[in-house]
């Protein structure tokens, strides 16, 4: 079964004996059912006080479609969803949407379908946060070197020395108290606003 | 000298006595003084008168007009003057000492008798009849009285009646004559004989114009002989003349020749008019005015002539006369455009085999047309006929028996014209509409097989509509089924042969799912995503699907595509069903070692250009009644199948244009078409 990490995983299914499969099942693949949900409101309440590590739904429940509760959930944090259908229809599917849906299982589904599906919607998902993560070093790097920029300009004007000379002392100063250039940048420009608001007192 | 014989001697004695006895009577005459004078008849005549003194008496008697005799009692004559022989038309001799009965006609003479006897007493009277030497009559008066009293002798006086009478018969003649004359409608005349009017009845004077009375006949009517053309016209004088002369005219053509007044035709008879003596006494001329008679014929004359002048030059129709042989009597010019004969190589020649086809000859359409004709009064005759020239021409007309007045059938007119152009325009639109009509079947047709087509397709929509809802919920009804089952499995593991019933149960439910999705996939075609592939990679795809089915069998697939362009648009995925499906037939049929070909070929699809594909396997192939049920949906040969494989088949490749059909094998043989659609 799963030698990796077992999933914590959260369940919907306005069908008993689809909950008790899912019961009997997951551990024998590895993993934990955390939440067992009967409609797409209780499944949004669940998985907000548990945080699961993937959720597997039904699409059609009462209160609340699995899509809309799904949708719900990930506008707050990010889980990976496995669609259960009876539609493998292209408009069910188009309508689906949603980055966090990873995979689809059409009923009837049996354990070999589900673990396969398990491991294609973690590995998607993996590879959909190693995507995002890297996204948000790109943004911090960005941000960071628009702040250093501000920093060596203020530098340049009030030491009077050049460009590379003054990115030279910012390095020299962050590295000398043991800081981040990014943080010691963002006390001199914030520095410079508050002398640029003195001087216009 | 010759010696007299005894008998001619006795005959001169006889008239020697003869001469004697007149001798003594004539002197006991002129004694007697009953004689005036003697007339010696002996060498020349000579008369010796005899002077008395009764002499003025009997020159009196002698100058009566009225015959005057003295007879014997017994009739014999004594005396007689000179007109009374005249009378009686012999001579004064031969009378005398003659019984006067002998002049009477045989009817009157016992009225003479009695008249002798009775005028000896007194006198009396009557009317004989005078019968002369010549045969001729005279009826006369006869007065008969005695002589004087003691004397045997009668006194006889004769008055002609033959003048009184004649003037009673002229008058009675007369009055019947006028009488005919006026009541006659002809105009009479009557002329004498120097050709001079001398009769005329009312309606020759209306003739005339004027009194025609004692003018000469010529001047009271100038007419003139129609004469033939060309000849010189014969005037009144010259056809009188004959006449005058005793001979006859018969309805000869004259017309009246007066300028002034309008010209009058006339018939001309006329014959002698003869006179008691059997003389020419003039002639007796019978005009009848035939003018209107005249007109009425010129004019019917004219029509004809015109009619004839017309039927002659009329080009379109051939229009002529056979008789009832069957032999043109007449020809037009249109005979001659229509048919192609000149008049003398028609006229008098057999019908039949002039314009009449031999079929048509050969079976008796000619006898036929002029019996209808003849029993009808008229038949059509539209019918192909031959002309001079052999050609066929579409003939149009109408034959018409034709009969005198009395009703005797004497032929048959015949008109027709060349119709052929109108013939064939008719054939050419008559095949126009045979044709329309048999585009409108085919349309129709064609219509009604959509129609079906289309029925059938709604039908399958609402099937499909239908099987959508049901796969649906059927899936959830599974989706529970196959929830249960694998807990059980789980809950009996280690189990056997629970593990054993519960395959077989997970196999049933498969089968059902399996053909739940079919149906669907039958039911609910998905639209085509048309892209350019090539039809073996899809093939191989299909092929390679299959593997854990063929891996067993050691099956084979051979491809024949050497140098064929197998590029084309259409839906893969599709196509790669129809592959799945075919191939899996084709592994079920082949047995233990199945061999699969697939031939690919460069064809063409309703003109355009395609590719055919035959996927043959080496089972034992279609039974005859299997062939044409095959694409049948639910129609199955396998045990474990749900029919519609080959249905599905066939729609996908209709979805794409192309066709499907069933091949003579060897083995399992299905042919497709598919059109190419590159761009």
């Amino acid at each position: 079964m799963n030698k990796e990490q077992p999933l914590r995983i959260a369940v919907a299914d306005d069908e008993p004996d689809m909950l008790l499969f899912f019961r009997e099942v997951l551990p024998r693949l590895g993993h934990k059912l955390v939440a067992e949900a009967a409609s797409g409101k209780e499944l949004v309440q669940r998985c907000h006080s548990l945080h699961p590590d993937l959720i597997i739904t039904d699409i059609r429940m009462p209160e609340g479609d699995g899509l809309q509760a799904v949708a719900d959930i990930n506008e707050h944090m990010r889980i990976p969803v496995i669609l259960i259908t009876a539609h493998h229809d292209s408009d069910v599917l188009g309508r689906a949407g949603g980055d966090y849906i990873m995979s689809y299982l059409a009923k009837p589904v049996k354990p070999v379908d589900l673990e396969a599906a398990v491991r294609l919607a973690m590995l998607r998902f993996s590879h959909f946060q190693t995507l995002a993560r890297e996204t948000d070093d790109l943004r911090q790097a960005l941000e960071d070197r628009k702040v250093i920029e501000r920093a060596k300009g203020a530098v340049m004007k009030r030491v009077g020395v050049g460009e590379e000379e003054a990115f030279r002392r910012l390095r020299k100063l962050a590295s000398n108290h043991n800081r981040k250039l990014a943080d010691v940048a963002q006390e001199i420009a914030g520095s410079e606003e508050v002398f640029r608001l003195l001087e216009k007192c | 000298v010759t010696v007299p014989t005894p008998e001619q001697l006795r005959k001169d004695n006889e008239e020697l006595r003869q001469r004697l006895e007149e001798a003594e009577e004539t002197l006991r005459a002129i004694h007697a003084g009953e004689v005036d004078a003697v007339v010696v008849a002996k060498s020349g005549e000579q008369v010796f008168t005899l002077e008395s003194t009764d002499r003025p008496y009997r020159l009196l008697v002698e100058c009566m007009t009225q015959g005057a005799a003295a007879l014997r009692t017994d009739g014999v004559l004594l005396y007689c003057n000179r007109h009374f022989a005249e009378l009686l038309g012999r001579p004064l001799e031969a009378l005398r000492r003659q019984p006067v009965q002998d002049c009477i006609s045989p009817d009157d003479r016992p009225l003479f008798e009695a008249l002798l006897r009775e005028g000896q007493t007194r006198e009396c009277q009557g009317e004989i009849t005078l019968v002369r030497t010549d045969g001729t009559t005279v009826p006369a008066y006869l007065g008969v009285n005695a002589l004087r009293a003691g004397a045997a002798g009668l006194c006889l006086m004769v008055t002609d009646l033959s003048e009184q009478k004649r003037h009673e018969a002229i008058s009675a003649s007369e009055a019947l004559t006028r009488s005919i004359l006026e009541q006659t409608v002809d105009a009479t005349v009557v002329c004498d004989s120097a050709g001079k009017v001398v009769r005329a009845s009312r309606r020759a004077h209306e003739l005339c114009g004027r009194n025609p009375l004692l003018l000469p006949f010529t001047t009271a009517f100038p007419i003139r002989e129609v004469g033939s053309e060309g000849e010189p016209a014969a005037s009144a004088e010259v056809l009188l003349v004959p006449v005058l002369e005793g001979g006859t005219l018969q309805g000869r053509d004259v017309y009246l020749d007066c300028p002034a007044s309008r010209r009058v035709d006339l018939l001309l008879s006329a014959g002698p008019l003869r006179g008691p003596d059997g003389q020419v006494a003039g002639a007796v001329v019978t005009l009848t005015d035939i003018t209107e008679r005249k007109r009425a014929e010129n004019a019917l004359r004219e029509s004809q002539e015109r009619f004839r002048t017309l039927v002659e030059q009329v080009k379109d129709y051939a229009i002529f006369m056979i008789d009832m042989q069957g032999r043109p009597t007449t020809w037009n010019e249109g005979v001659r455009r229509v048919l192609g004969f000149a008049e003398d190589e028609f006229v008098g020649q057999e019908i039949d085999h002039l314009i009449y086809t031999p079929e048509d000859v050969q079976a008796g359409v000619p006898q036929r047309e002029l019996a209808l004709a003849a029993e009808t009064g008229r038949a059509n005759n539209d019918r192909w006929m031959r002309r001079q020239d052999g050609e066929r021409f579409w003939a149009s007309g109408i034959t018409t028996a034709l009969h005198t007045e009395a009703g005797e059938p004497i032929g048959f007119s015949k008109v027709m014209r060349d119709l052929t152009s109108r013939k064939q325009a008719e054939e050419a639109l008559h095949r126009a509409r045979d044709e329309l009509e048999r585009r409108v079947e085919e349309r129709t047709a064609e219509l009604q097989v959509a129609q079906r087509r289309s029925l059938q397709g709604e039908r399958l929509a609402a099937i499909g509509q239908m099987m959508t809802g049901l796969a649906h919920e059927s899936r959830n009804a599974l989706q529970r089924s196959q929830a249960c089952l694998t807990v059980l499995s789980l809950r009996l593991e280690g189990r056997p042969q629970e593990q054993e019933l519960l395959a077989r149960i997970q196999c049933a439910q498969d089968d059902l799912h399996r053909l739940y999705e079919e149906v669907r996939e039958y039911a609910v075609p998905r639209p085509l995503d048309r892209r350019l592939c090539h039809l073996s990679e899809v093939w191989r795809e299909a092929w390679r699907d299959l593997a854990p089915l063929r891996e067993a069998k050691n099956a084979e697939l051979r491809e024949d595509l050497v140098g064929v362009d197998d590029l084309l648009l259409a839906d893969p995925f599709q196509l790669k069903q129809v592959f799945r499906n075919l191939l899996e037939n084709a592994l079920v049929a082949g047995g233990a070692l199945p061999r699969i070909e697939i031939r690919c070929r460069r064809a063409e699809l309703d003109g355009q250009d395609a590719v055919r594909l035959t996927v043959r396997d080496n089972g034992p192939g279609f039974a005859s009644e299997q062939m044409p049920r095959l694409f049948e949906p639910f129609y199955t040969t396998k045990v474990h199948g749900t029919g519609l494989g080959l249905a599905i088949c066939k729609r996908i490749i209709e979805a794409h244009g192309g066709r499907i059909e069933v091949g003579t094998g060897p083995g399992a043989e299905i042919i497709i078409l598919l059109p190419r659609r590159e761009a």
